[in-house]
This record gives structure tokens, C-alpha cells and sequence, in this order.
């Protein structure tokens, strides 16, 4: 009985053990499935270079993390180095150090020391700069102002921005006199008194597209191709321990002009040709649209980690074609032999749906009396012979890097190119049977 | 004294002048012998179905190629291509070079285990003749099979009106370069390895790992940009990237085709310095092969 109590004591003991076990092995799988962003991950501080680098068209920031030791910059431009501390923390999200700026963004004050390959050295010191461009034309205008030149350019967008803001307040006074007005002339016609109506509402007040960031202090480089060490000396001459950093700036290996080529078969699919020595291929008799744009092709691994210089996934020896800005007012010429044959103008396309329940559609010249706005721009080729374009500038002189050659393509029956490929089987069957008929066999004993 | 010192130096031009004739006729003799070694070579080769089947095979895959960019044209209505032939013209290259420096392996494994080689040495034939006339054959052979391949391409350009350009004689030429170093590889691992079966396992595993080095790293690369091993501080493929990275460095200084598929890359753009340096880059690895080649030979003996 004793045995069989004791017996059953256990079984109980064990049970609730494994019940516990379990609830235990739950409650660890459990903390292993909550999110990782759940832990707040540590700060450090850390010196860092934030950056503001000119990507060609436009100005890109990032910061070099503290394990990283090479900076990239495009030569012959105007870069921003600003040597920050800061505290920096790895988000295991995305894998990537991040910097926490609200926290702490200080600027760390000293000369930068810039030492070429030669072994020149040269400091520079820190300035105000600021980065300003017009939105409706961003790449033409924009402009990085360092020195006292930055400061002067800041005051005149300052007085830009605060005449706009009194135009805006002027332009409101007058909309509300407006309204009044005719709030006036509603109510009086209502009493049967005749008051002269306003004329219209004010015309609108054209958008400030003016941009500036604000007067801020770093370093402003723009330096030739070479490789260079660079450091940062506090004003007691000592060196900033982790600002060393090697630097290379590099230049774009090529410039040309790009297209972005619209068949009108599929003219949401359109193609990208980069390279100036590409070849555009279409069917007989087809229609394309050509979009010029200038390009410059440069290293893919320098490029990509100059804006973001945690980038992965680069190669060192391929290169990227960077787009910049788009070729409006150029004439597209098409030639053939050595002689232009057509020439087509930058157009506005309307795209018109087919009525009904059938798909399809068709690219016609913009009406502006009849459509309220063009699909796109470009110049109309029509693929009939093999010929060469170019684009050619208001002095009638070719633009370099422009030049495509165009070729409609034969269609050949696959069997026929497979047959072609047999050619070597053919000439090694001559040149056996050759061989044979040319040993005489050892007669026989 | 001075009678004295002009003795000397007539005594030293005529030694000069004795030992550059000797080194002349010895030139001569030389060139001779790898001649007959090469003709010899290369009628043999030329007499049997193998190297006309590879180039047909070849030709079929360059083919391929093409039809695949025909066909993304009729169904995508436009194709953007820089130059049509040169990747068909590469792969060809490519599986000629391989099959030639097999060709070339085997048939020095071959006349060591037969004893012609032995034959060969104790006449008027010494180890670096030998091995020059077998370079030589496999270099005419892969011109041959390259001028098949620029007459196919012209063809097939006529054809479809897809551009064939001069440069595409550059891609050959890179090519014929490219064919002289993996053979002198070729060469190479036959004078070093005793059988045929060791010689041309040892070739495979070379050229397996060129392969996985020179391809392995861009696919790698292709798959963290897809997001498969997400790019990342802390990436999953980490090591195996950087180990294949400095494999993919040392195969560039290592491999004749990486060096080619460079010289095409600054054929493109043309770029002549470029272009020069990686020509120059095939000629030393070629030497390098080939006098490794010649030092195997003379250690293991015929």
C-alpha cells in the first residue's frame, strides 16, 4: 500500500517537474521570439566624419563609421567634412551602426591635415558653408557657398524667403478684401442695392522653390585624383585617435550622353542605354522615343561608398553610369553613311487609351487644345534602315558621348543560325574523307 | 700595354662574337625542332574529328547566345547592346582554351607513357623545344578555330544586321593570348603530374577552382544584393566572401581568362594602356607556365 502510495507520490512529483520544465522551455522559446528591437541597444561615443558629398547632380550625406578606415570623394568638387562626436549604436534590424544625433552632435574643433602621395601636407581649417539650390531646377542651380560667400548667400536667401513671406502676407490681405468685397456685393444684391462686383480673385503668388540649409561649420574640400591621408589636429597639436583615415578621390572614367529609350510597342517599359558605344536594335518599321540625359560612369565601389559609406554589395572592378541632368534643347540628328537623312525635335507625347473594353493604345503628337498635359517628352525615331544618330547642340556641333548607332533587325529562322554553327563539322568531314581516300591501306602478307 | 689590352679585347669580341653565333645556331636549331614538334602536333590534331567537333559545340553555345537576345527582342520589342558578338565570341574562347589545354595535357602524358618522348629527348629535341612546339600547334589551332568563329560571326551578322566590329578581332586576339597561357598550364600540370589520370585531375581542380573563384564571388555578391543574405554590418556569408574575394584577387594574377574578360572590358572602352598592360599580364603568365612547364619536364625526366 505504502509502496504503491509513495509510487504514486512520485508520479506526481515527476509531473509536476515536467510541467515545470515545460513552462520553463516555453517561457525561454518565447524570450527568444520577441523582437529584437525591443532591447534598446547601447550607445558609445565615437568620433565620426559626417559628410555631405556632391553625387553629381545632387548633395548626399552619410558618416564614416569608426571601423571604417577609407573615405571616397568624387575630384574636382566641393565636399563637406565635418569631424563630429557623436554616439553611435549597431541596429540589428538593418545591421548597420547608426548614429544618434539628437543624443549628440557636437563638432569636434581642430585643423584638418591633408597629406597627398607626394608627401605634401596641407591644413585646412574650418568655415561656414551652406548648400542652396532653385527647386525648379536643381542641378543647374545648386551651389555649396563656403566662407564669407556663404554667409552673404544665406543673408540674400534670408531676404529672399522673408520678402516671399510679406508677399504672402500682402497676397492674403488681398484675398481676404477679395472675399469681402464680394461678400458685400452678394449681400447688397440681396437688398436689392447694386454693388460693383470685384474683379477676380489675386492672381496666385508663384512657389518659393529658393532652397538653403542653414550657415553650418566644417571642412570644405575639393581636391584633384590622388590617394591622401587625412587626421584631425585639436588646437593643442595632438591628434584625434580615430579621424585617420585614407581618402581617395576619384574621377569619372567616361562622360556621354545616356538615353532612355521608349519603344512605342511598350512604352511603360522603356530601356536604358548608358554606354555610348551601345546599339539600339528594334523590329523593322518600329517607332522608338528617345530621352537624351547626361551621364558620367565612374568606379562602382568609390561611388557607392562615397554615399553610403556602409554600402555592400560593391565590386571594385566594375563601374556605374551616374545620371544627371536632362538634354531639353538639342536637336537629334539621323545619319546615314556620312549624310543626315532626318532630323527630330524634342516633342510632347499624349498616350490615348483605346475606348472600350479592349487594351491597347496609341502615342500621338500633344494637343494642348485638347489634352490637359503630355505622357512625356522625346525625339521619334522610326526604325526603317541601319543608321547612326547624334545629338547636335544650337551651334549645330555634335554633343560627345551622343552618337548611337540604330538597326532594325533581320528575323532569321533559328534552325538556319544552328545550321551555320556545323560549319567546323563540315570542314572536319572534308578533311577526313580527304585524309581517308589519300592513305593507301598496307597490303596484306 | 697597350698591345696587351688590345689583345684582350680582341680576344673577348671574338668570344662575344663565338658565343652569339653559337647562341644563334643553337636559336635556330631550336626554333627548328619545336617547329617539326608543332607540325607534327598539329597535323595529328587536325587529322582527328575532336578539335572539329569542340568547335562546332562551341559555335552552337555562341549561337545560343545570340538567339537568346534575338528572342528578348521580339518579345521586348527593343534590345540595347554594346557589342552582340563579343560574349558569344568569349564563351567560345573559353571552351576552345579549356578543350585545347586538355588536348595539349594529354598529349604530353601520352608521349611520356608511350616513351616518344624519350625518343624525342635523345635526338635533337631538348624539353623546352618540345614544349614550345606544342605551344605553338595548340596556338595555331585555336587561330584557326578563331578565324571560324569571326567568319561565323560576320555571317551571322549579315544575316540578322546585328553589328559585327573590328574590335571583335581584338576579343580573338585576347583570346589567342589567353589559349597560350592556359595551355602552357596545361603543359604544365602533364610535365608535372607522372600519369595521365593524376595530370588531368590535377588540371580539372585548377580550372574548377578558377571557375568557382572568377564566378563563385559575383554570385555571392548578386545574392546580398538580392537580399538573400541581407547586406549587412554582420553578414551571414562574411568570411566566405572575403575567402573568396582573395581567391577571386589571386586568380586574376593567376588565371589567362580573368585577365582576357579585363582586355575586353578595356577594349570596350577602349582604353589602349589598359588594354597593353592586360595583354602583357596573358604574355608573363603564358612565360611564367611555360618555363614552370620546362623546369617539370627537366626534374621528372622524359
Amino acid at each position: 500500500m505504502n509502496h504503491k502510495l509513495l509510487n504514486h507520490k512520485e508520479t506526481k512529483t515527476q509531473s509536476k517537474m515536467c510541467l515545470f520544465f515545460c513552462l520553463f522551455v516555453s517561457l525561454w522559446l518565447l524570450s527568444l521570439s520577441l523582437p529584437v528591437s525591443a532591447q534598446a541597444p547601447e550607445r558609445r561615443e565615437a568620433f565620426v566624419w559626417a559628410t555631405a558629398v556632391f553625387a553629381g547632380v545632387q548633395y548626399e550625406s552619410t558618416f564614416t563609421p569608426p571601423d571604417s578606415d577609407t573615405l571616397y570623394l568624387l575630384a574636382d568638387a566641393n565636399h563637406v567634412l565635418a569631424p563630429r562626436s557623436t554616439l553611435v549604436y549597431d541596429w540589428s534590424i538593418t545591421n548597420r551602426l547608426l548614429a544618434d544625433w539628437p543624443a549628440r552632435n557636437e563638432l569636434v574643433d581642430g585643423t584638418l591635415v591633408l597629406h597627398n602621395s607626394t608627401g605634401q601636407k596641407e591644413r585646412l581649417e574650418i568655415t561656414d558653408y551652406v548648400i542652396q539650390f532653385d527647386g525648379d531646377a536643381p542641378a543647374e542651380t545648386l551651389a555649396l557657398h563656403k566662407g564669407q560667400e556663404a554667409l552673404a548667400q544665406y543673408a540674400v536667401f534670408d531676404q529672399a524667403r522673408q520678402a516671399y513671406a510679406t508677399a504672402l502676407h500682402a497676397q492674403f490681405q488681398l484675398e481676404q478684401d477679395y472675399q469681402a468685397a464680394l461678400t458685400a456685393a452678394a449681400q447688397a444684391a440681396t437688398k436689392g442695392e447694386a454693388l460693383a462686383i470685384p474683379d477676380g480673385p489675386p492672381p496666385p503668388l508663384p512657389a518659393f522653390t529658393r532652397y538653403s540649409t542653414g550657415v553650418k561649420r566644417a571642412f570644405v574640400l575639393n581636391l584633384p585624383v590622388g590617394e591622401y591621408t587625412l587626421w584631425l589636429e585639436h588646437p593643442d597639436g595632438t591628434e584625434e585617435p580615430a579621424s585617420r583615415k585614407h581618402l581617395h578621390v576619384f574621377a569619372p572614367r567616361r562622360y556621354g550622353v545616356g538615353f532612355n529609350v521608349v519603344p512605342a510597342s511598350k512604352w511603360t517599359v522603356p530601356e536604358l542605354s548608358d554606354d555610348p558605344r551601345n546599339a539600339l536594335y528594334a523590329q523593322s518599321g518600329s517607332t522608338i522615343y528617345l530621352q537624351p540625359f547626361a551621364e558620367f560612369e565612374v568606379n562602382e565601389l568609390a561611388y557607392g561608398r562615397m554615399i553610403d559609406a556602409q554600402a555592400k554589395g560593391l565590386q571594385e572592378d566594375r563601374f556605374v553610369w551616374v545620371h544627371t541632368t536632362p538634354y531639353p534643347d538639342v536637336t537629334l540628328q539621323i545619319i546615314q553613311g556620312r549624310q543626315v537623312v532626318a532630323g527630330a525635335a524634342n516633342q510632347p507625347y499624349f498616350v490615348r487609351q483605346r475606348p472600350g473594353a479592349s487594351l491597347g493604345y496609341s502615342i500621338e503628337e500633344f494637343d494642348p487644345a485638347t489634352e490637359k498635359s503630355p505622357n512625356f517628352y522625346g525625339y521619334r525615331v522610326t526604325l526603317d534602315e541601319a543608321a547612326r544618330i547624334q545629338l547636335v547642340n544650337g551651334d549645330g556641333q555634335p554633343v560627345m558621348g551622343s552618337q548611337r548607332d540604330i538597326r532594325p533587325i533581320r528575323t532569321v529562322d533559328r534552325w538556319v543560325v544552328y545550321a551555320l554553327s556545323l560549319l567546323p563539322l563540315f570542314i572536319g568531314g572534308v578533311v577526313l574523307l580527304w585524309r581517308r581516300r589519300r592513305v593507301e591501306p598496307i597490303p596484306q602478307q | 700595354m697597350i698591345g696587351r689590352n688590345v689583345i684582350g679585347w680582341n680576344v673577348i669580341g671574338r668570344g662575344c662574337r663565338m658565343a652569339s653565333a653559337r647562341f644563334a645556331l643553337q636559336l635556330s636549331d631550336r626554333l627548328y625542332a619545336s617547329w617539326q614538334v608543332a607540325r607534327r602536333a598539329l597535323i595529328s590534331t587536325l587529322y582527328s574529328p575532336g578539335i572539329y567537333v569542340i568547335s562546332t559545340l562551341t559555335l552552337l553555345a555562341a549561337s545560343t547566345l545570340v538567339l537568346n537576345n534575338l528572342a528578348f527582342l521580339s518579345e521586348n520589342g527593343l534590345l540595347v547592346l554594346t557589342r552582340p558578338f563579343f560574349l558569344p565570341a568569349f564563351v567560345c574562347g573559353v571552351i576552345l582554351s579549356l578543350y585545347l589545354s586538355l588536348h595539349a595535357t594529354l598529349q604530353l602524358v601520352r608521349e611520356r607513357e608511350q616513351g616518344t618522348l624519350k625518343v624525342l629527348l635523345f635526338g635533337p629535341v631538348d624539353g623546352v623545344s618540345f614544349l614550345l612546339g606544342k605551344l605553338w600547334s595548340h596556338s595555331i589551332l585555336y587561330g584557326l578555330a578563331a578565324v571560324m568563329v569571326v567568319l561565323w560571326a560576320v555571317v551571322l551578322g549579315q544575316m540578322t544586321n546585328l553589328l559585327v566590329q573590328v574590335d571583335l578581332i581584338g576579343v580573338m586576339g585576347l583570346g589567342l593570348l589567353a589559349n597560350g597561357g592556359i595551355v602552357a598550364l596545361g603543359l604544365f600540370v602533364g610535365a608535372w603530374g607522372r600519369t595521365a589520370r593524376t595530370s588531368l585531375i590535377v588540371l580539372a581542380l585548377v580550372l574548377l577552382l578558377a571557375l568557382i573563384a572568377q564566378f563563385g564571388d559575383q554570385a555571392l555578391v548578386q545574392m546580398i544584393n538580392q537580399g538573400v543574405g541581407q547586406a549587412n554590418r554582420q553578414d551571414p556569408v562574411r568570411f566566405l566572401r572575403a575567402a573568396l574575394d582573395g581567391l577571386h584577387g589571386l586568380i586574376l594574377w593567376l588565371s589567362p581568362l580573368a585577365q582576357m574578360s579585363r582586355g575586353m572590358d578595356a577594349l570596350l572602352v577602349a582604353d589602349g594602356a589598359a588594354l597593353l598592360w592586360r595583354a602583357g599580364a596573358i604574355i608573363g603568365q603564358t612565360a611564367l607556365y611555360f618555363f614552370g612547364a620546362a623546369w617539370a619536364l627537366k626534374r621528372g625526366g622524359p
